[in-house]
């Protein structure tokens, strides 16, 4: 496979990337632990995904603003997010 | 940590005494010892003997009789007022001070005898005259006790003599009865018998000071400290302090810099430990087990704090602080640095001993006997010596156990007429006698004569370091450095008397009278220029706003003026430090005399949305809701509404506060669903409400077939979820079940290796879910591999051969030949050789031409040339030919032993009838070694060889001798050595077999090969385990590899067992 072909593949097979995690009817849940990114606008989220490597960190796409990301990782997606000029506020 | 803040904090300023504010160790004070009764009186008195019991009956008036009548009158009168108030008339000056003494609150009626006579001695000190301790006891009115731990000791070892008290061994005390002192004190005025001797002034040349004393520079080393944790990633050691990297670079940045040189920890440093602990023990920094934490709530209260005010928390923070400042005293030499077994003070002696001076220089200021000039450092002395010689060393010694006797329990001999010596240390200005090479040595500094030596040159020390690094004090010294006078500073009594100094006065008023003819923005202390320089005015009465300002800007330069630069990097610190642009702006706005430059505000504006662009929060919890009309319920509902931080979408909101409490109410948000039933699915926990994302649950992932994974029900939560779908394809998903499966494949691994991850990532995740007991099949795991690159400078070879088979000699003499060197791939086996297809016809030739049978099917192939040579992938047929030869019989799994000889080191060079039965063992035939009749053969030269090591009376050839000699030739280079070493050591039963086991570990194949052939002939059950393990070694030796030999060993080592 080449790297053009490796990189229109999707980035994750996940089926909760963007569906729910609960079904019609279900109940509801509490994600725990769980590392969030919000951005001022979707275009700036956009701009973050298509520009930095968080899209291979995404665990969940929650709002056109927010996502969940991976939380074991959030230095290495700090380091590379303030290295391309995306600094994140961090609010704990 | 005494931590001023909030209530606290208020409490601290408001109290009258530093005294309060000091945290002593409850161990370290005296224990108040409730007054012997009736019961235990008589035994008490019981215990002096005849001429003290007379004395003690003279001085309180009570007619002599015979000793046991005498003592029960004693004991029926002794708390009487009428015969107490006698004895105490009849008190000498002296002991009636020593009473006084006795009577401070501190002591409880307790203090040891050495200190209260070393105290109150006579001027004229003859042999006949009682110590005052004694006095008190002769007059009836106190008794010789030691203290441990179960209390006060009365009895002796023999009856009490008021010169010799009976005990043996230990410190002796002077215990006067609360009752007693109680009547003394109502009859006489007994402080007036307390007559300390006045500070005095000091008359001399001026003093040299050789630390100025400035508490403006500690402040700004302080703030520095701070600042410097801020804006580095400081390592904090286990012991909690700075690790050498870090005080060393903060070294260069403190105002009073210090030579470390000689360093290796920051407790060895001086002045930056002190400034370390001070901000510390204030709760100005935290030290967690990880990194430094700054707590600003306190810091801003204690920089808002007067300088007076601040000076005196200090004092407290400085009396607490964890410092060993004792064992920075330059005229003392230590042989320890350890309180144990010396008499270094620990930490609580060291609190009690700063609480002391603090609190002697307190009341001394308040009564006005201590002036602003510079004070005589000798009547200090002697007002300290008086008041509690003690305050620093104690004189008691420990009573000694069964196990010390004769010992004062410091190691050293002891007599009660010996005063005991101060241990751990000589001092310099002590000479002893002169050595062999003419130089003085130090001599042993004694407790009741060195004091000042000691003690005194403790007190000069804290004066000439740790007081006048914070700015309360200094010491004054002559020519010779020798300590003469000390000084509180202006803001050092400001501080113990708990008022502000006279320029804090003058500057409030001042300020006072600016505010009043001025405009409220001239008194502000900041100025903010169009160039981002910050000025701050009047920085140490403006610390807090130093502080603030510090989180957002560089210092360049520090003096009557504070300079700061801002720019872009100091204000993202800021944001980073939890600070955004409003309260920065804020900060500049309200503390600015001329309004803030508009390039400067828009410019922390756009960084400040800029830095808003993305925000992260590392740690959250959500809320999902299966329709946004459950969400908009519980976003109405106030009880709900209170979890609810923020809702993030239709279906998502960010929570706040408890999680599990939430978790409960959600059971009552469980729609009602009779074809779903919710509540019975929840209920039996095959939906779970909560997911944690950071438990990764073993054994929640069960690889199915080859390439399959499945997610058990009730763990497929998103995380987990997306974990896999970093590098399997997704099949099926049940949310209801909250299950799944994925499927491995070499497109998937693609997508892992693009993302970043590879094998060893992959393995270890799946050993964290799928657990120890569902391990990963070999196909799995060959595939992961393959995919994920492990192999990826690997490549598996193919090549057309054809197989000799023959006994492992003959193969032995055709692989010796270096004519076939070329044609031969591999000796697969003892017995089997692989041959290369196209040179085959040419060895066949050769061997029929030396008289070797040849039994072998023409070859249908013509000689492949060596193109066809390749990888396995490209190899359509790579299977080889088996040629036999027609040779002697072969055990085909039989290793064959090389020429008989054992290699020996020269100093034991064995006999000629040893290597006869050497070479009688080794001429054994090893293919029959498993017969009977070859073993009982083996058994018959082992005791040869013994016999022979007993006659020859040579211990080299003693079993263990030939063992060690085997083994050591296992690692021989000549095969000869090696093989007569394998013939050796099979002959030695099962010790062998013990010996060989490490040997089938080690680095050489070639030993590990012997060593299982050993274990052939020697092993028991308990080999085969470990030749198990070895059975997959595929380390090649001369004659096969190491797993073939150990298959090998088994089977012979079942088969004998199976006999």
């Amino acid at each position: 496979m080449t790297q053009t072909e490796a990189n229109n593949q999707p980035i994750n097979s996940s089926p909760t990337l963007d569906a729910a995690a609960t079904w019609e009817g279900g109940p509801p849940i509490i994600h725990q632990n769980v590392a969030l990114i919000e951005c001022i606008n979707p275009t700036v989220l956009d701009e973050v995904l298509n520009g930095t490597a968080l899209k291979n960190f995404v665990v969940r796409r929650i709002s056109p603003t927010w996502i969940a990301v991976d939380q074991l990782r959030t230095d290495e997606i700090i380091k590379f997010l303030t290295k391309r000029g995306y600094e994140p506020k961090i609010i704990k | 940590m005494v931590a001023f803040s909030g209530d606290k904090l208020s409490e601290a300023l408001q109290a009258d005494s530093l005294a309060k504010l000091i945290e002593l160790d409850p161990a370290a004070t005296p224990i108040q010892y409730s007054d012997p009764t009736d019961g235990t009186l008589e035994d008490i008195l019981d215990g002096y003997a005849w001429t003290a019991i007379q004395q003690m009956a003279q001085a309180r008036n009570i007619v002599f009789r015979k000793k046991g009548q005498t003592v029960r009158d004693l004991t029926q009168l002794y708390y009487d007022e009428r015969t107490v108030k006698v004895a105490l008339a009849k008190l000498s000056p002296l002991a009636l001070g020593a009473l006084a003494y006795l009577a401070q609150p501190q002591y409880h009626g307790l203090v040891n005898r050495d200190v209260l006579d070393s105290i109150f001695r006579p001027l004229q000190d003859t042999e006949k005259a009682l110590a005052v301790g004694a006095e008190l006891v002769g007059r009836g009115l106190a008794f010789f006790v030691q203290e441990n731990v179960a209390g006060l000791v009365y009895e002796g070892y023999q009856k009490h003599d008021l010169n010799a008290p009976g005990f043996y061994g230990g410190s002796i005390l002077i215990f006067v009865a609360n009752s007693i002192l109680e009547i003394a004190q109502a009859n006489y005025q007994l402080e007036n018998y307390l007559t300390l001797t006045p500070l005095t002034q000091y008359v001399g040349d001026a003093p040299k000071v050789p630390i100025e004393p400035s508490f403006e520079d500690f402040m700004a080393d302080i703030l520095t400290l701070s600042r410097y944790i801020e804006q580095n990633k400081t390592r904090v050691l286990q012991s909690g302090a700075l690790g050498k990297r870090d005080y060393v670079k903060l070294n260069e940045l403190l105002r009073v810099k210090e030579d470390l040189s000689k360093t290796s920890k920051l407790s060895e440093t001086g002045r930056p430990n002190l400034v370390w602990n001070i901000a510390i023990e204030l709760g100005l920094l935290i030290a967690k087990p990880d990194a430094i934490v700054q707590a600003s709530d306190t810091a801003m209260q204690f920089y808002e704090l007067a300088r007076y005010q601040q000076l005196r928390l200090m004092l407290v923070a400085w009396a607490n602080v964890n410092v060993n400042d004792f064992l920075r005293l330059p005229t003392l030499n230590f042989f320890t640095t350890s309180s144990n077994n010396s008499d270094i003070p620990t930490h609580s002696a060291l609190v009690k001993a700063r609480a002391f001076l603090l609190t002697l220089l307190e009341n001394n200021l308040k009564k006005g006997q201590l002036r602003s000039e510079w004070v005589d450092f000798n009547s200090l002395l002697t007002l300290v010596r008086e008041s509690n010689l003690e305050f620093l060393i104690s004189r008691t010694r420990p009573i000694p156990t069964y196990y010390s006797y004769g010992y004062n329990g410091y190691g050293q001999s002891y007599s009660n007429n010996r005063k005991p010596s101060y241990n751990g240390f000589d001092s310099a200005l002590k000479r002893g006698e002169k050595n062999k090479a003419g130089y003085y040595t130090p001599a042993s500094l004694n407790m009741d004569t060195d004091w000042n030596l000691v003690e005194g040159e403790y007190l000069a020390q804290v004066f000439r370091e740790g007081l006048a690094w914070l700015g309360a004090a200094a010491l004054g010294t002559d020519a010779r450095n020798r300590p003469v006078a000390f000084q509180l500073t202006e803001l050092g009594r400001a501080a113990l008397l708990n008022q502000p100094s006279l320029r804090e006065q003058e500057e409030a008023h001042q300020a006072a009278q600016i505010a009043a003819a001025a405009p409220p923005e001239l008194t502000r202390p900041l100025l903010v220029q169009p160039n981002f320089d910050l000025m701050v005015l009047a920085p140490f009465q403006n610390l807090a706003l130093l502080r603030q300002i510090d989180r957002f800007a560089d210092q360049t330069s520090q003096g009557d003026v504070a300079m700061y630069h801002l720019s872009k990097d100091t204000i993202l610190r800021g944001f980073r430090n939890g600070l955004d642009g409003p309260q920065i702006l804020q900060i500049l706005n309200n503390n600015s005399r001329v309004p803030v430059a508009q390039n400067i505000q828009m410019s922390i504006q756009g960084w400040n949305t800029e830095f808003e662009r993305v925000i992260m929060r590392p740690v959250s919890n959500l809320l999902e809701v299966p329709d946004s009309s459950l969400l908009d319920k519980v976003c109405n509902n106030p009880i709900y509404a209170a979890y609810i931080e923020k809702r993030l979408g239709p279906t998502f909101a960010l929570l706040k506060g408890d999680v599990g409490q939430f978790d409960s109410l959600l059971q009552d948000l469980l729609p009602v669903d009779p074809n779903t039933n919710i509540k019975s699915i929840v209920k039996r926990k095959m939906t779970p409400l909560i997911l944690d994302y950071n438990s990764l649950q073993p054994g929640s992932v069960k690889p199915t077939g080859a390439n399959g994974l499945h997610i058990k029900p009730g763990y497929a939560d998103p995380y987990l979820l997306y974990r896999l779908g970093q590098f399997a394809d997704v099949g099926e998903w049940q949310p209801k079940n909250q299950n799944a499966s994925f499927t491995l494949s070499a497109q998937a691994a693609q997508r892992g290796l693009a993302f970043g991850l590879n094998y060893e990532a992959v393995r270890r995740f799946l050993m964290n879910v799928v657990g120890v007991t569902g391990a990963v099949s070999p196909a799995m795991n060959l595939a992961l591999k393959g995919w994920f690159g492990f192999y990826q400078n690997e490549s598996v070879r193919g090549e057309r051969a054809v197989t000799l088979q023959a006994a492992a000699n003959l193969l032995n003499d055709i692989a010796a030949i270096p004519e076939f060197n070329g044609f031969l791939l591999a000796r697969p086996t003892l017995t089997t050789i692989l041959v290369r297809e196209n040179n085959f016809v040419r060895l066949q030739e050769r061997l029929q031409e030396w008289g070797l049978r040849v039994i072998a099917p023409e070859l249908s192939n013509p000689q492949p040339s060596d193109a066809e040579v390749g990888e396995l992938e490209a190899a359509q047929d790579n299977g080889h030919k088996i040629i036999s030869f027609n040779g002697p019989d072969f055990d085909t799994n039989q290793p064959e032993p090389d020429v008989p000889f054992l290699s020996f080191d020269s100093e034991t060079e064995p006999s000629p009838e040893f290597i006869d039965v050497l070479t009688a063992l080794l001429n054994d035939d090893f293919k029959n070694e498993n017969d009977e009749l070859s073993s009982r053969r083996r058994s018959k030269n082992k005791g040869k060889l013994q016999m022979e090591a007993e006659v020859l009376g040579n211990p080299v050839f003693d079993e263990e001798t030939l063992m060690d000699s085997g083994i050591k030739n296992l690692h021989a280079d000549s095969r000869q050595a090696r093989q007569a070493a394998v013939n050796l050591l099979s002959s030695l039963g099962v010790m062998a077999a013990r010996q060989m086991v490490p040997l089938l570990y080690d680095p050489e194949p070639k030993v590990r090969y012997n060593a299982c052939i050993v274990l052939a002939a020697t092993g028991d059950a308990e080999s085969l385990a470990h030749l198990k393990l070895v059975e997959n070694d595929l380390s090649r030796t001369q004659s096969g590899s190491v797993g073939q030999a150990a298959q090998y060993a088994i089977r012979i080592i079942q088969n004998r067992l199976a006999l």
